[in-house]
């Protein structure tokens, strides 16, 4: 598959994340989910930003600095690549 | 020589002052025109003098009773005897005689018979005079019945008669008839005699018209015409009855007129028994009506306060007014807290229920409070109030609000929990206070375990007696306190107040709190301490200005008649001391309906009572209910008194701030040294 | 082929589930192309579930947002004031001295409640508490100078401490206030001013005893080892000095009552012995400070709310057992307490502003705050909570929090659970009052303004430094410039 993500993954409406990998449970939140969400449909993180502040009240350069922050969460959980 | 001279004025003050209890008015101005009016035929007034001073210094000599024979009673009969004498009989040495021997003879009757009516605190009235006369008149022959063959002050005389033309008959008769108490037959002396016991007292005056009246019309209806009237009997035994012996209310009014009927009664069955024998009635019935109803109330075994019928106290009576005030006060003084109380806690409390309360403080419980701690939000607990801890007052020491024994306690009741009562044990934990002077104090609702005193135990103020707590008919923790008279659970509560403390701030010496109140006990942080009651003997004068009149007035440290600490007054006027535990409460008593001879009508009103702090803090003064700062000046509560003290503590002037021409200057001397 | 074909068919068969699936999100994503306006943004977290132990310990979630202080709006009470701010509410204060004063006052018959200055010295603070009815406790003679130009008299000021000079000391005999002395130097000055003065003076002495650990040595005269006896006697032995008073100080923020009641009994027992050798008739004692507030210590297992005495607890533990002293009812002498913390610590509160936020390389995240130990000197023991000035979603997090300074020991908390803040973003921190205003040091920043708030009204109580004030007593010799 060409995605970045780690491995299987399931996510609930309300922003549960399970891991089939290793079992862990998450929780995210709105703008959590929905950019989790993207990135298993295969966006970037460029267009990413592109998408938030289209879908999301808020300024770009905020947009792309959370962003930015949660990419690197993921990848500190093992979660993306 | 001064010892002579001092011995003879009091012999000539006392004589003098016979006359005027001769007419129920011992004063010297009512003496004074009574002695005069005696003089209406000179010859039998000195007659009236001269038995005076027989019978007086007869007393004297045989040591009667020290206070009757300075209140001029001895000298009584002898004036009677003189004036009856003088009336009866002619003039000459033979009647003298008789008169000399016959004040002597009256003395020790007077003596003898003064010393067995005490026992009953019975009034010999006149009837050592009464004795001595019979026996003078059967034994001498002498009775002859009129006074014409005395001379007369002829002006006078011819006034009379003047007067006796104008007057109808009955008025004339009526007004005369004063005088028939000194045996006169003028209408001069009978107005002068009025006029005196008038000044004297406006009860008795009242009194001895109504009597006279009523007399009257019983004489005449007995007797169908008021020939040989003798108005005597019936004005002296309404004088009597009417305020002197006897307080001066409704019932006594029908009281003496009663006695007035009598009188009527018994003096027209006398005279037609002692027709025969030539001997005047005199005022035999008088004395004898008097005493026969005199005796009946004297003998009730009764509290004074329940009857209707009220009896003076012989060594306490002064005129009627003040006879009528004294019953007053005395019957005011028997529903009286006798105990002080103090506040039976620390800090500031409020007041949950009070007297009359809306939950459980009804009926015979009805003067109870019920106290509790609340916080800045008032708040009685902190959190939820779920816990029985959580509540202020609950564990904080309850105490004792006045000195005296336990009496009795309960301690091993379980506390309830929160909102749910016990009303089968409803006082819980108690403890019972029994302050020796008839009334007793109750605590409830202590914690279980927590009381720490012993019946048995002697507390004194404000010891710690155990912790508050929820036991009984408690839903709260709070204490609840109530005074009563008999020391079983459950007795009626008296009325009471706490002598001091303070109520939502103000210092208050008659705290009676109502729901929600704060509540605290005081304490005075004290410098000084400073204390007006003096010692026995030492007697303190001070000198009343009241713009154009100066009064002086001495106290004299004593015990009053109800055996309380008690400044006497010279005046007679009654200062009655109450010490609380902070204060020293002193009550004057200058209201009282006094006869307008007695100083204290010229008097303002000081105020209800003087309140003086014991305990003095430098530079600090009271206006109103607060304490302020001030230099020299301290002001009591109630009417705006200012007390200066002196250096040494003592008080050395009182100023009303209101009325600045009126104060007192305090002037301290000791009349141990002479 | 067939290789190929499978292999293909196996990928063409996921892709149309991929397909398949998308579409099925495309269909959702219709949808919700449908709604014209935005949605609310908030940053993207994503939390780990751990598994363990909740904390069931009640307090205030973080997430909690405490937008208002004492009626006001803490973002405007920034814009208006500045960050950061020191905020009094006025009202608090008055109510801690009112219910400390009648825990004491329903258990004893006089007790007064002096205020410790050295915890907070502010002129409004010690104003307001005065003005409810308490003395002054001052340990230097700048304190006790500060008393006195609040109009405090000398007699209402008790002055403590081990260094006091003899100046100072003529001063407070001279307006008549309460000294308790700490040591026989101290002692040795005094009886000279008795002389100097012509009077005999009436005194205070402290003691200590062996209750806590490590024990509290350095004040006073220790009892169990005799010194206390001693310098009683010492002190009535040349008939200058009258020992009217006892001053016993356990320790600071003491939870456990039983060092407390352990020391009034040591006062009871003492002042016992010292009246039957002595003839020694106290009118005060005093029992000092220590009492603790609801700041949780460092080191401590459970949050203060569950350990921190109430009023009412050290009143019990201590008036009891002091009333049981060889006295009748009406003279027992006056109890002085000298709360600080206790009166002054939960009045004050701190609103501080994001600075800005890192990730740290071990992933977690770290936010730097423009208050630091400069004004807060008191993290060192304390564990501050930390709440949001504004609504801040409620994903929180584990995050250190740093202070403002340029200095790497500047940590207010090493790890807290707060909020998704930014920067510009306000906390507020609660029960600030006790010492970190007058420990506070004039370090790389200006001081801030301190504000009281009562009944709606907002007065600025201490400006803000300005670097005119800081330099004011600085002088530049020539030879020093350029």
């Amino acid at each position: 598959m060409d995605s970045f993500l780690h491995s299987e993954f399931t996510l609930s409406e309300s922003g549960f994340l399970f891991d089939h990998g290793t079992g862990l449970t998450y929780t995210l939140n709105e703008t959590g989910r929905f950019i989790f969400q993207k990135i298993q449909d295969g966006s970037h993180a460029n267009n990413l930003v592109e998408l938030v502040t289209s879908e999301f009240e808020v300024a770009e350069d905020i947009a792309r600095k959370d962003v930015d922050d949660f990419f690197r969460q993921l990848k500190e959980a093992r979660i993306i690549h | 020589m001064n010892a002579v001279a001092n011995q003879l004025s009091q012999i000539f003050r006392t004589s003098f002052q016979a006359y005027g209890v001769l007419a129920f008015s011992p004063h010297p101005l009512p003496a004074a025109l009574i002695l005069f009016a005696s003089f209406y035929h000179p010859v039998v007034g000195l007659m009236g003098l001269a038995g005076n001073l027989v019978s007086t210094l007869m007393a004297r000599w045989m040591h009667a009773n020290k206070d009757a024979w300075q209140a001029g009673i001895f000298g009584v009969s002898g004036i009677l005897i003189g004036l009856a004498l003088g009336k009866y009989a002619e003039p000459s040495v033979r009647i003298w005689i008789f008169l000399i021997v016959g004040s002597g003879i009256s003395a020790v009757i007077s003596v003898a018979l003064a010393h067995y009516f005490a026992k009953y605190d019975l009034p010999i009235l006149s009837l050592p005079f009464m004795a001595v006369i019979w026996l003078l008149l059967l034994s001498s022959n002498i009775v002859d019945g009129s006074v014409d063959h005395q001379l007369s002050i002829g002006f006078l005389k011819s006034i009379d008669l003047w007067l006796f033309d104008i007057f109808p008959l009955e008025l004339f008769e009526y007004l005369k008839m004063f005088g028939s108490i000194i045996f006169q037959n003028n209408l001069l002396s009978g107005v002068l005699v009025m006029i005196a016991i008038g000044l004297y007292s406006r009860i008795s005056l009242l009194f001895g018209l109504w009597g006279g009246l009523l007399g009257m019309f019983t004489y005449a209806f007995l007797h169908s015409s008021l020939d040989g009237f003798h108005g005597l009997n019936y004005v002296l035994i309404s004088l009597a009855l009417g305020g002197f012996f006897v307080i001066a209310n409704r019932h006594a009014f029908f009281f003496v007129s009663l006695a007035v009927i009598t009188t009527g009664l018994v003096d027209i069955a006398m005279s037609t028994l002692l027709v025969s024998s030539h001997l005047p009635p005199l005022v035999f019935a008088f004395n004898v009506v008097t005493l026969l109803f005199l005796f009946p109330l004297k003998m009730r075994p009764e509290s004074i306060a329940a009857l209707r019928l009220v009896p003076v106290p012989l060594y306490l009576i002064k005129s009627p007014e003040t006879n009528l005030r004294w019953y007053r006060r005395w019957s005011r003084q028997k529903s009286k807290q006798k105990t002080i109380l103090t506040f039976p806690f620390l800090g500031e409390w409020s007041i949950l229920q009070g007297n009359d309360g809306e939950w459980t403080h009804k009926g015979v419980g009805k003067y109870a409070w019920d106290f509790v701690v609340r916080d800045v939000r008032n708040h009685q607990s902190k959190g939820f109030g779920t816990e029985l801890t959580d509540y202020y007052a609950w564990g904080l020491p309850v105490l004792a609000p006045a000195p005296g024994i336990i009496y009795s306690l309960e301690n091993t009741v379980v506390d309830n929990p929160l909102q749910i009562v016990d009303t089968e044990r409803n006082w819980g934990n108690y403890v019972i206070i029994d302050h020796e002077n008839g009334e007793f104090s109750e605590l409830s609702h202590f914690m279980q375990g927590s009381i720490v005193v012993l019946p048995g135990q002697r507390v004194g103020r404000g010891e710690i007696l155990g912790r508050c707590g929820n036991s009984g008919r408690s839903p709260v923790p709070h204490i609840h306190y109530q005074l009563q008279t008999a020391p079983e659970v459950g007795t009626p509560t008296l009325p009471c107040q706490f002598g001091e403390g303070l109520v939502n701030g103000d210092i208050r010496i008659d705290a009676n709190p109502k729901k929600d109140d704060k509540v605290s006990a005081l304490t005075i942080d004290g410098g000084k301490s400073w204390s007006m009651l003096g010692r026995e003997l030492e007697s303190w004068t001070f000198h009343c200005h009241n713009r154009w009149r100066t009064f002086s007035e001495t106290l004299n440290f004593s015990t009053d008649v109800y055996g309380l600490p008690a400044l006497v007054s010279k005046n007679n006027l009654l200062w009655r001391i109450t010490e609380l535990p902070n204060f020293i409460v002193i009550r004057p008593d200058f209201k009282t309906f006094p006869s307008l001879l007695t100083a204290s009508v010229w008097i303002h009103i000081v105020g209800d009572q003087l309140i003086l702090p014991k305990r003095l803090k430098e530079g600090l003064s009271w206006e109103g209910n607060m304490l302020t700062h001030n230099d020299k000046l301290w002001c009591l509560s109630t009417e705006k008194q200012a007390i200066y003290i002196s250096d040494d503590g003592t008080i050395s002037e009182v100023r009303i701030i209101d009325q600045p021409k009126f104060q007192f200057s305090l002037k301290k001397r000791d009349i141990t040294k002479k | 082929m067939v290789v190929f074909n499978v292999l293909s068919v196996h990928s063409m068969f996921s892709q149309l589930l991929f397909a398949g699936s998308s579409l099925l999100n495309l269909k959702i994503r219709t949808d919700d192309y449908t709604m014209t306006e935005k949605r609310h943004y908030s940053k993207p977290t994503i939390i780990r579930h751990t598994v363990g132990v909740m904390n069931k310990y009640g307090r205030p979630p973080a997430t909690v947002p405490m937008n208002r202080l004492v009626g006001h709006e803490v973002k405007e009470l920034v814009e208006n004031y500045g960050s950061p701010l020191f905020v009094l509410n006025v009202q608090e204060l008055r109510d801690n001295y009112r219910d400390m004063s009648r825990a004491f006052m329903t258990r004893y018959p006089k007790a007064q409640i002096a205020y410790s200055y050295k915890t907070n010295y502010m002129k409004a603070v010690c104003s307001i508490l005065h003005q409810e009815g308490a003395w002054a406790e001052v340990v230097s003679g700048f304190e006790y100078d500060i008393a006195r130009n609040l109009n405090m008299a000398g007699e209402n000021i008790i002055f403590n401490g081990p260094y006091k000079t003899k100046a100072e000391l003529m001063r407070a005999f001279s307006e008549k206030a309460l000294v308790n002395i700490d040591n026989y130097d101290e002692m040795q000055v005094i009886e000279d001013i008795a002389e100097e003065l012509g009077t005999v003076l009436e005194v205070g002495i402290r003691i200590n005893m062996d209750l806590n650990s490590p024990p509290w040595h350095k004040f006073g005269f220790n009892l169990e080892a005799g010194h206390a006896f001693e310098a009683v006697k010492r002190a009535l032995a040349s008939g200058k000095l009258k020992v009217v008073g006892l001053h016993i100080h356990v320790g600071t923020y003491i939870d456990d009552l039983t060092i407390y009641s352990r020391a009034a009994q040591g006062m009871v027992e003492f002042y016992r012995y010292i009246k039957e050798q002595l003839g020694v008739t106290l009118k005060y004692w005093d029992m000092g400070g220590g009492y603790a507030s609801h700041n949780t210590l460092n080191w401590a297992w459970l949050p203060a709310e569950q350990t921190c005495p109430t009023y009412d607890h050290y009143a019990e533990t201590i008036c009891p057992i002091l009333l049981n002293g060889p006295f009748a009812a009406e003279d027992a002498p006056k109890l002085f307490l000298e709360p600080g913390r206790a009166l002054v610590d939960e009045p004050f509160s701190l609103i501080t502003s994001v600075a800005a936020q890192k990730r740290m390389p071990n992933g977690g995240r770290g936010i730097v705050l423009d208050a630091g130990m400069n004004i807060l000197s008191s993290v060192q023991w304390y564990s501050y909570n930390f709440q949001t000035g504004q609504d801040s979603g409620s994903m929180i997090e584990d995050t250190t929090v740093y202070g403002g300074l340029c200095m790497n020991i500047d940590v207010l908390r090493e790890s807290a659970s707060v909020p998704q803040v930014r920067r510009g973003d306000l906390l507020v921190i609660p029960h600030v009052g006790a010492y970190n205003i007058s420990q506070s040091w004039q370090f790389i920043y200006l001081r801030p303004n301190v504000i009281a708030i009562e009944d709606g009204e907002v007065h600025v109580i201490k400006k803000a430094e300005t670097r005119e004030y800081v330099q004011e007593f600085e002088q530049v010799p020539d030879t020093f410039t350029k």
